[in-house]
């Protein structure tokens, strides 16, 4: 080889480098310009007719692509091969953990590495990034017929309590699959809610009878938990009350003073939209919260963003305030169970009623879905309609048997229109049944379809206590609760300033936190407001827009008086 | 007036051969060099096309190329907020206070070293000092939370001696220092290491010729260990104030929350939030990455052109 020759396979590859390193337009990207895909236009053909797919339609074996939290779990169980096999089908699992799944989408869609079928955690914050994806082309549209030709997806779409695909429709077209959650029966009310140690209120004696408490008395309450140790955790060990990250500190009370997210969004007053963190009841809140944290009442080291659960769990916790269904109630009863076997954790835990400080029991409604599915704009006609016939499964009685108890003649039967489940005797419940397949294993196919209904599809393997326990809340809450409405009008409009600005949750909250870890109660009206202020020009032009593009502001419901 | 003798084309060639002959003598020694130019062509010079969106709107489906092209607005945008400026202003506090503080430390660890007389406690010790830089700062975090936290072992340690808590992570006023203090205990060890190659380096005679004129231990350190290290100290110097606008990316973003962003948000930190952590501004962050590669490279020339003034030397 002559130096020149060298010279010229050293610049070669170099220039590769440079190449491969980027100078490539993303692989995903339609082309620039490419309008983005009308309504309808590339509709797929049903393979099947309602449940059942003709096996013609499943001949050609196809691959997926599809991201999913809790990845290491998934894929690998007879569920997972049953499935496969049934629709004849691969799905390669792309990871993605609970805590970057806005960042691992953004990333995706704007590099072009999206999977065949997106799931997001697609609420009112992303929406208008959903909505920009959609105008520029990055989706492909669910078929305008959709609902006439998956009679299961269609039935689904069909609920009055069910507006997901109504938002999920842009310009016309559906994009995205909203995934309806499973407590259609209490009007989709969040589970957020408080939790505790009832016996620890029994051991410091200020228990009252159906756990029902006032604020004042709650505070109390956690306070002697502090200071008295029930516990016997040592001194300065035991933790008053504790929430989620993304719920500090609105759970300590801003919740209690208006049932509001409190992030930031905005809220209707006098016939027109304001911003929530700008009210008054947002500052009341605050300084209840400030109060409690000074006293430390609240668990000091919430703000860093660790688990208030498993401190509940590890009997440091008095009071949990977190989305409690039943599923969490009953793995907390498990922890204090395994963790102390002396307690009975039916008795030693339960949910708390706690009236706010304005004689309401407030509860607040969650939007009517929790995630939803998008699917890439290069994705075939035939894959599409190979999704569509799984969804359309998935949402039919036997797809949600088979979501909850597994495959039909070994997990589950059905005699003469009774359903037995056919799982195990549970080793530590005498009454109940143990789930054979791992914990998680189903959670593809609830973030990709939707939540089941324990209305529809019995709980088998969850204590009954905790099952009845968790129910009596939600409708305890609805009788003599007051629920602040989602407002879907204001969450999803799409507008430039708004779009622009985000719904300011992150700011509100940041801010927050900073404020009750280091001013003094002294100073937080005044840096407060000073903040509100600095927010304004930022704040105004969403405002303005809310106000002059929603005709029809909706009318504020005063507050329900709790009457035991 | 001098006219300086320009080469002719034929020299030119002349020469150019005979460098090419020299490479190609020596062709596996310059074939070490590929992976290290791949590195960089890959992932220093490849990236540098995106740099454009700093004048552009991103479009996914237009990709980097094919976005609009929006002049300065995103440089305009960005010098209007305020958490950019509170950004920068850290940033330099920050860097500041490691240069000051933490940049020396390694030197004078590696001084200290070099002046244990026992080789086996001379190397334990290195060890001990250089292991938890091989730890990331994801797990150190954890480590620090556990040891600072409300519950952790330090607060535990304060009250059994009677005094009260300090929420030292959530503390405006200690965040920077437990920025400082964790850097120089990940990374002081494993900086020791070029400057005991250094040290090592310089000849031993000098040291027995000073001991034999009467000079003591800390005579030898003024006048044979520092000036022997003068060259690399310096060039590091320059290495590191060039990086200035560098406070420890992964550090920040491990450690800190949202009751000490006013101290502790960096630009990298503030870069990452407003690209991921809210509707993503690829435009604008990259207006923030182009901005402070630019301070960079002025303060890294800069911080050359002092040290050539002052004492000669310098790097480029």
């Amino acid at each position: 080889m002559t130096s020149k020759r060298a010279c010229r396979l050293l610049g070669l590859i170099l220039t590769l480098s440079l190449l491969l390193a980027g100078c490539q337009a993303p692989s995903g990207a339609p082309e620039s310009g490419t309008a983005a895909p009308t309504a309808g236009a590339a509709t797929p053909e049903p393979n099947t007719n309602g449940s059942e797919a003709s096996a013609d339609a499943l001949a050609e074996h196809l691959t997926l692509t599809a991201n999913v939290r809790n990845a290491e779990v998934q894929g690998a169980d007879a569920l997972w091969d049953y499935f496969a096999e049934k629709f004849n089908v691969t799905i390669e699992l792309i990871p993605m953990s609970f805590n970057e799944r806005h960042e691992k989408a953004r990333i995706w869609v704007s590099s072009g590495d999206m999977p065949d079928l997106l799931w997001m955690d697609l609420d009112e914050k992303m929406f208008a990034e959903y909505a920009n994806w959609v105008r520029q082309g990055m989706f492909k549209a669910y078929p305008a017929d959709i609902a006439e030709k998956y009679p299961n997806i269609g039935t689904e779409y069909g609920l009055e309590v069910n507006v997901g695909d109504e938002l999920m429709t842009i310009d016309g077209a559906l994009y995205a699959h909203p995934a309806i959650r499973g407590n259609p029966e209490y009007d989709f009310m969040s589970g957020m809610s408080w939790v505790y140690r009832r016996d620890w209120a029994k051991a410091v004696g200020l228990y009252k009878e159906g756990d029902l408490y006032t604020w004042d008395e709650f505070v109390a309450l956690n306070e002697a938990f502090v200071k008295q140790d029930p516990g016997g955790n040592g001194p300065g060990k035991t933790i008053g009350m504790g929430t989620e990250i993304f719920y500090f500190p609105h759970a300590f009370g801003i919740y209690q003073t208006s049932a509001e997210f409190g992030y930031g969004s905005f809220s209707p007053k006098d016939g027109k939209y304001v911003w929530t963190t700008a009210r008054h009841e947002t500052l009341e809140g605050l300084k209840i919260a400030k109060d409690l944290y000074d006293r430390g009442i609240i668990w000091p080291d919430n703000p860093l963003g660790q688990a208030p659960d498993d401190q509940f769990k590890a009997g440091l916790m008095g009071s949990d305030f977190n989305n409690f269904d039943q599923g969490r109630l009953d793995s907390c009863r498990k922890a204090l169970q395994e963790n102390f076997p002396e307690i009975d954790p039916f008795e030693a835990m339960d949910y708390a009623f706690v009236v706010g400080p304005d004689g309401t029991l407030w509860c607040k409604q969650s939007q009517c879905y929790w995630g939803a599915v998008c699917m890439s704009a290069k994705l075939s006609d035939e894959k599409a309609a190979r999704w569509l016939t799984m969804l359309d499964w998935m949402l039919s009685d036997e797809g949600k048997y088979f979501r909850m108890y597994g495959i039909p003649g070994k997990d589950y039967s059905i005699e003469n229109g009774s359903l037995t489940c056919l799982w195990p005797q549970s080793e530590i419940y005498a009454d109940l049944q143990a789930d054979p397949y791992p914990q998680n294993v189903r959670q593809w196919y609830m973030d990709y379809s939707g939540g089941v209904s324990a209305q529809v599809v019995p709980n088998v393997s969850t204590p009954k206590q905790t099952i009845a326990d968790a129910n009596a809340k939600f409708q305890y809450l609805k009788d003599k609760g007051f629920m602040r409405a989602f407002d879907y009008a204001s969450s999803y409009l799409s507008a430039p300033s708004k779009d622009a600005s985000g719904n300011f949750t992150t700011e509100t909250s940041d801010k927050m936190i900073e404020l009750l870890t280091t001013v003094s109660a002294d100073q937080l009206e005044t840096e407060w407001t000073n903040w509100l202020a600095s927010m304004e020009e930022k704040v105004q032009p969403v405002l303005d827009e809310l106000n002059s593009m929603i005709a029809d502001v909706p009318t504020e419901a005063a507050p329900k008086v709790f009457v035991p | 007036m001098t006219v300086k003798a320009q080469p002719s084309p034929a020299r030119k060639g002349v020469r150019l051969r005979r460098l090419l002959r020299e490479i190609w003598r020596n062709r596996f020694m310059y074939l070490l060099l590929v992976p290290g130019l791949l590195y960089f062509a890959v992932f220093c010079y490849g990236p540098m096309y995106g740099i454009q969106l700093a004048w552009k709107e991103f479009a996914a489906n237009a990709g980097v190329v094919g976005s609009r092209w929006v002049g300065w607005a995103n440089f305009a945008f960005l010098f209007k907020e305020a958490e950019f400026w509170n950004a920068i202003r850290n940033t330099l506090t920050i860097a500041g206070m490691q240069i000051a503080l933490a940049f020396p430390f390694p030197i004078l660890l590696a001084i200290l070293f070099n002046e244990v007389w026992q080789p086996g406690l001379k190397r334990v010790m290195q060890i001990v000092s250089t292991f938890p830089h091989f730890l990331s700062w994801v797990i150190l975090s954890s480590i620090i939370f556990n040891l600072f936290g409300n519950a952790g072992t330090v607060n535990n340690m304060v009250v059994a001696f009677g005094g009260q808590k300090l929420n030292f992570l959530m503390s405006k006023e200690i965040f920077r220092w437990l920025l400082l203090f964790s850097l120089i205990w990940k990374e002081s060890g494993w900086n020791t290491i070029l400057y005991m190659a250094t040290i090592s380096s310089i000849d031993q005679s000098l040291y027995e010729a000073a001991t034999i004129d009467g000079a003591n231990r800390f005579q030898r350190i003024v006048h044979i260990t520092w000036p022997g290290m003068q060259s690399i100290v310096t060039a590091t110097f320059i290495l590191r104030v060039g990086m200035i606008m560098n406070a420890g990316y992964m550090q920040v973003l491990t450690l800190y929350n949202p009751s000490v962003y006013e101290v502790g948000d960096i630009l990298d930190t503030y870069i990452y939030r407003i690209t991921f952590q809210k509707a993503p501004k690829y435009g604008i962050s990259t207006a923030v990455g182009m901005f402070k590669g630019v301070v960079n490279a002025a303060l890294m020339l800069s911080a050359e052109a002092v040290s050539r003034r002052l004492s000669g030397e310098g790097l480029l």
